[in-house]
């Protein structure tokens, strides 16, 4: 799952796309079929633009690699998107049968925080419980695209929790903390600002967004 | 007579291509056809929108839309369909409703319609 422009988001480090794509060839070389899931602020005509890359990826043997239908509608390009959509509630049910889920996102674990301790990678259960950890302070259109992750996860009746890290927090007050409280209200998605055992935090699968 | 429309407890509407007419009325639609500034919104609204669908609302539409359209107003997307299957239930006491009760009320898709009779945007999603 790819939430980011990997151009900009490795820059510093001059990777772009190669460790996406060595990720994913090291992934369908073991036969396995895999979902390239392109999320939030990675659909954008910026982001595609080595579009040539994607295509290549696309094309490899039990590869596919998918747009978000609602990122891509958002765009109001009024065009056809240069790759499959996928959609949302498509995406969770594919997460929930994954062997390996590699994800590119926008934040990284809250480190050394004792509120929230590294946590192993569950076994790989259907339907198992799963957590969203929000480890960046997200812009408006951001906001809107891991909301919606969230509840295409509520869709599905998953049982999920959405975490703040301490560069998130402030997303919970105001009027964007009105916004997420939809998840807790309708008791569609849990939401916590540190471990708890009370919310199974350790049973989880941390998606890292 | 205003020509092609529909006939309302308000009077004859009159569908332009971006706004909806009754004889006392004028609401400007976007281009989705929903009422493009949401506060405009009141009861009327919702009949002549109904009325150029062809319903007839009864107490539970009117409750579908505005309960729809308070979690608009609360939240800034519209609900899910299983919160609102959640909260019909408990309107109508009755723990078996399900989908089935909703797209009885509005059968084309219940939540893009309630959106359009509450006067609240299209869903810009498809999660």
């Amino acid at each position: 799952m790819i939430r980011v422009d990997p151009v900009d988001h490795r820059q510093g480090e001059g990777q772009g796309w190669e460790p996406v794509t060595r990720w994913v060839q090291n992934k369908a070389n073991q036969a396995a079929p895999v979902q390239v899931f392109l999320h939030g602020p990675a659909v954008t005509p910026g982001a595609m633009a080595p579009l040539n890359t994607l295509q290549a990826l696309d094309q490899m043997p039990s590869v596919t690699v998918t747009v978000c239908q609602a990122a891509w509608q958002r765009l109001g390009l009024n065009r056809e998107p240069p790759l499959a959509v996928a959609s949302l509630v498509e995406l969770w049910a594919n997460l929930s049968r994954a062997q390996h889920i590699g994800m590119w996102g926008r934040g990284e674990w809250p480190a050394s925080s004792a509120d929230w301790p590294r946590v192993a990678e569950p076994a790989v259960t259907e339907g198992g419980a799963w957590g969203l950890m929000v480890a960046h302070a997200p812009d408006q259109a951001d906001r809107q695209s891991l909301l919606e992750l969230a509840l295409a996860a509520a869709v599905l009746e998953l049982d999920v929790v959405v975490g703040f890290g301490p560069a998130a927090t402030e997303e919970l007050s105001g009027e964007t903390g009105q916004r997420w409280a939809q998840l807790t209200d309708h008791r569609l998605a849990g939401i916590i600002t540190q471990a708890s055992e009370d919310d199974r935090y350790h049973e989880r699968r941390w998606l890292v967004v | 007579m205003n020509g092609a429309g529909w006939w309302c407890r308000g009077g004859w509407i009159t569908e332009m291509s971006d706004v909806l007419l009754t004889d006392d009325h004028r609401w400007p639609l976007d281009d989705d056809g929903h009422l493009a500034d949401a506060h405009q919104w009141n009861d009327a609204f919702a009949e002549a929108m109904a009325a150029r669908q062809g319903l007839t609302l009864t107490p539970d539409h009117w409750w579908l839309l505005r309960w729809v359209r308070e979690y608009w107003l609360a939240y800034d997307n519209p609900p899910l369909m299983r919160s609102v299957i959640s909260a019909y239930r408990l309107h109508r006491n009755d723990p078996s409703l399900g989908s089935a009760a909703l797209y009885r009320l509005l059968s084309e898709h219940p939540i893009r319609q309630a959106c359009q009779l509450a006067g609240v945007p299209k869903p810009d999603w498809c999660i």
